[in-house]
């Protein structure tokens, strides 16, 4: 066996005394936090801006349901008419 | 606590189990991670993702294989899916080279690779045989990791890799013949 086959052989028997690293402490504490069930904990100021956010947009809802009651009233008029319109227009009885 | 009841108690999503997988099986995915990423911070990520991965999905598992061959399973893929990943962003490397500084470029490269549990008279030769296996395909590496890191037969590399018992040693074989080459290459660049 020459040299070179020499250093090739010894540099792939180089793992074989080979010990089992250990696992660090970080993994697992870190697996610990991850399977703990998450709290969400809310400040009172967020608290306080989701409940005003609600109020607002009911508020929103509240305010513009009459207006939207009165166009859809007066859209319906408003097809009445043109039905009239056409019937008198269109219609085979003469 | 056998494998057997260990699994019943992690489908039943308890924490004292799970703790007891840990222990069990910890240093097995840790060292496997280290051998195919050969990166010590890499390793560590990608263990905890492994262990966090066996404990959501525990309820799939079928017990057609011991639990030690399916933890290794998800083990290998984990890392390989990893290493994939990896080569995908340096792909773009060329682009990002030219923004990043020189700390980073050299933080990238992780050719340099000691690992651990190497006795001091080999960690040179360890450095060079390490080098050689990341040039190895994805199967020969795999095989070639856990047959010398992780000391599994060759049943036990064919139930984890899914591949008859001929097509592991065929894989081994041709491994290291690859790796024989690589490192005549390199004594012919270095040592000469």
């Amino acid at each position: 066996m020459n040299t070179k086959e020499n250093w090739i052989e010894k540099t792939l028997n180089a793992l074989d005394p080979i010990q089992k690293a250990e696992v660090p402490m970080s993994l697992s504490a870190c697996l610990v936090n991850n399977l703990k069930p998450k709290e969400i904990r809310l400040g009172s100021f967020q608290k306080w801006t989701i409940a005003a956010s609600i109020i607002v947009l009911l508020g929103i809802n509240l305010i513009s349901l009459p207006h939207y009651s009165k166009n859809s009233k007066t859209t319906s008029s408003l097809n009445n008419e043109r039905n009239i319109v056409y019937k008198e227009y269109f219609s085979i009885d003469y | 606590m056998g494998d057997k009841e260990l699994i019943i108690r992690l489908k039943k999503n308890d924490e004292i189990a799970f703790q007891v997988l840990v222990g069990l099986y910890s240093k097995k995915v840790y060292n496997t991670c280290i051998g195919m990423l050969q990166n010590m911070e890499d390793a560590e990520d990608v263990s905890q993702e492994i262990l966090i991965t066996i404990h959501l999905n525990i309820v799939k598992f079928k017990e057609e294989s011991s639990l030690s061959t399916w933890i290794y399973r998800i083990a290998v893929n984990k890392c390989l899916e990893f290493i994939r990943k990896k080569n995908r962003k340096k792909r773009f490397g060329i682009i990002k080279s030219i923004f990043s500084t020189d700390v980073e470029r050299v933080l990238e490269n992780h050719s340099d690779f000691m690992h651990p549990g190497i006795q001091l008279e080999n960690q040179e030769r360890a450095k060079i045989l390490f080098k050689a296996i990341d040039l190895l395909p994805e199967n020969q590496r795999t095989t070639y990791i856990l047959h010398k890191i992780e000391q599994l037969s060759y049943t036990e590399i064919a139930q984890i890799l899914n591949l008859s018992l001929s097509a592991v040693e065929s894989l081994l074989f041709r491994g290291k013949q690859n790796l024989k080459q690589h490192l005549a290459v390199y004594y012919e660049e270095n040592e000469k």
